[in-house]
This record gives structure tokens, sequence and C-alpha cells, in this order.
């Protein structure tokens, strides 16, 4: 029988310090809820990006050229869910 | 005339070379045949030999604990995992693999945009934006798997003259998904660089993706209509992905299978002369040969260099992933 207690489901809080911790422990003893706190701070961390690159100037980039009609076939980027 | 390589150590026993001439590998995979066309003396070394450095390269653990990543996620949600726990068990499995219990700290990387940090980053950027709703869905096979990390071998055709056995064609696809009722090989491919017109074009013309195309005509009983690569960038502070369809029609595939008779004569013909002449063109190219140091070094002196340097192992294609 485990003596652990409950774990919640409440995302543990995915500060900075918290996340550079985790990285540095024995992955051995972590709890779903350790894991979820690197997830959350990674998917934050993200969102900031996103959000600077959405404010700052756009920069037009050099859009992905097929070599030829043909390749253009098989799937596109958006339709493969980029 | 005849320039032999001195006898060397005892080879490991490897399945994939003949057992009438023991230089001689018949399980032919991109890695192999690759290896010995930027240049047969490094292949012998790698290869034949099978010698590599004894610090495992950074690109390395990091591309096979990516692979991972997503093998063990879509294992996951093959068994019915939703794409949180499917992410969990991912995580979970990548920073087990990248800590070192025995010196009680995480692995250490010389590469700085791959690191313990990035990769973890990686994984969970790219199963959130390639693996949940992902529209390329994983195939399930008849016993239940899905289509990941598949080893296919099939009889490329050629036959050694000297030996009468059979080359075959052999290798580990990432995975094998289903888009608009058509199926593709998927393959990752990791970057420092710009998921652009220039990164997805050194994949046409590709060894590697020339043989997966070809096996994916051959090697299985899906009707494969063609290759994706799933493109990562990765840089200090970020992730990108990108996908990009790689073709190759018959005529294509034929080419690079008519230059592989050609290659597979070459291969024959150095392991029948012991003679595996240096490409000195080759040895700056990829950045750098791993065994420029020794081949810079006089004949005499190589084998001491070797030894002391690097260590030995067995790179057998034929067996099968999970079989090692």
């Amino acid at each position: 029988m485990s003596n652990q207690l409950p774990q919640t489901t409440i995302l543990a809080e995915a500060s900075p310090e918290s996340f550079t911790e985790l990285m540095n422990r024995d992955p051995l003893g972590f709890t779903r809820q350790d894991r979820d706190a690197i997830v959350a701070a990674l998917r934050a961390h993200r969102e900031r990006l996103e959000k600077t690159a959405a404010s700052a100037p756009t920069k037009v980039r050099k859009a992905i050229a097929l070599s030829s009609p043909a390749d253009a076939q098989p799937v596109s980027d958006e339709d493969l869910g980029i | 005339m005849s320039a032999q390589l001195p006898a060397l150590l005892p080879r490991p026993l490897n399945s994939s070379f003949s057992t009438k001439l023991p230089t001689l590998q018949l399980g032919i995979d991109s890695t192999s045949l690759g290896e010995f066309k930027i240049c047969p003396r490094r292949y012998y070394y790698s290869l034949v030999e099978g010698w590599q450095t004894r610090l495992q390269s950074a690109h390395l653990v990091f591309g096979i604990a990516l692979h991972k990543a997503r093998e063990t996620y879509d294992y996951a949600r093959s068994s019915g995992a939703g794409h949180e726990d499917a992410l969990d068990k991912s995580l979970g499995e990548v920073l087990q693999s990248t800590w070192n219990s025995e010196l009680g700290r995480p692995w250490l990387s010389d590469i700085p945009i791959k690191t313990r940090v990035t990769l973890v980053r990686t994984v969970v950027w790219y199963l959130d934006t390639l693996g949940q709703d992902d529209p390329l869905q994983t195939v399930q096979l008849a016993n239940g798997r899905p289509a990941v990390e598949l080893s296919f071998r099939f009889d490329s055709g050629y036959r050694s003259r000297l030996t009468g056995e059979a080359f075959l064609f052999c290798g580990h696809l990432d995975r094998i998904a289903r888009f608009h009722e058509q199926y593709y090989i998927v393959d990752i491919k990791t970057t420092g660089h710009s998921l652009d017109e220039r990164f997805f074009g050194q994949f046409t013309p590709d060894n590697q993706m020339s043989l997966y195309a070809l096996a994916g005509r051959v090697g299985y009983s899906i009707p494969v209509s063609g290759l994706i690569i799933d493109g990562v960038q990765i840089g200090v502070g970020f992730s990108r992905f990108s996908r990009f369809p790689i073709t190759r029609d018959e005529a294509q595939i034929n080419e690079w299978y008519e230059g592989a008779g050609h290659w597979l004569a070459q291969i024959e013909h150095c392991a029948a002369t012991g003679s595996w002449p240096q490409n000195d063109k080759s040895c700056g190219v990829y950045g750098g040969c791993q065994f420029r140091k020794v081949c810079s070094r006089s004949p005499v002196a190589r084998q001491t260099w070797l030894e002391a340097n690097f260590t030995r192992r067995v790179w057998d294609p034929l067996v099968a992933r999970g079989e090692t």
C-alpha cells in the first residue's frame, strides 16, 4: 500500500525558479505534479515568445517553395497542422 | 597492387556481415551505404571495425531522445491515453534518459542548442504542435501496435559476385502515418538552421530518403505514397517546427537503385582486396570526420591512436529495434 499523499490536480506554480530546480533534480522521485510544472513553465515560455513575436515589427519571411507544382500534391503545411 | 590494412583485433559478431568474406557487409542500411559513399576508409573504421568516439555526441543523444519521445507518445496514444497523459509519459522518459544517476546530475552537453533543457522544451512543444490533433494519424498495425520505429529488410536484388550471397536493404523507419487515406513515412530531422527551402532541399537527392522511398514501395504491405519530414529547428531560446513532403517518382527511385548497385560492387571490391581508400576530399565535410586525427597519422601509428581514443560497438542494421 502506498503511503504517499494524494496528488493534487492543481498545477504547481510554474515559475522559472521551480523549472530550473526541477531540471536539476533526480527525476526518479518526480510526481505527476512535478512534470506538470515543467510542462506549464514551457508552455508559458512559448506563449510569452509568441506574444513578443506578434507585437514585433513584421518581418517578411521567405516562404518555403516546393520544387515543382507536382511536389505540392501530397500535403501542404496548413493541411499538416502547421 | 594491393595496399591492405593491417589485421586488427577480432571484430565483434555482426549478423549483417558475410560469413564467407567477413569484411563484406550484406545487410545494408542508409547509414552504412552513406558512410561508404562519403569515404571508404571512414566506412571501414566505423562499420567494418566498429570504432566510435568514446564520448557520445550531443547530436546523437538529443536525436535518440527526441525520437524515443515521439515513440513513447505514439504508444501511449495508441493504447488510449489522451494528449496530456501521453505527453507526461514521454516527458518522464526523456527526463530519465538524460539523468546520470551514477553521477547524480543531468546529462551535460557541449553544444549550446542541444542541452537537456532545450531537449525537454523541444519535446513538449513538438508534441503540443505535431502530436496533439495531428492530421497525420499513426497507423495501427494488425498486432495492435502503432507503426513506429519499424524495422524493414528486403532482398536488394543484388548478389555478391564473390560469395553468391544476397545483399539486403534494411533500416528503421520513425513512423508510418495515414493522411487522406494515403500512407506516408514520417521522419524527424533536427537542425540549428531555419526550416527553409535550403533545409528541406537537402533531402532530394538523399541516400536515406531514397532508400526509405524504395522500402515504402517494396518493404511493407502498406502502399506508401511518400515521405514527410517533421523539421525541428532548435535555438538556444526557442524551438520551431515545420512539415514538408519529400517526393520520389519511379524514375528517381530506379536511378538511386542503379547507383546503389554500383556502390555495392565497390564495397565488395574493397572487402575482397582489403583496401579501403581514403577520400581525402571528405575529411572536412559534415562538421569534420571523426577519424581525421587517425588518418592524419602515419599508418603505423593509427592502431594505437584508435585504441586510445575510440571504443568499439556493433552497428548491425539487421537487428530489429527492440531486440537489443
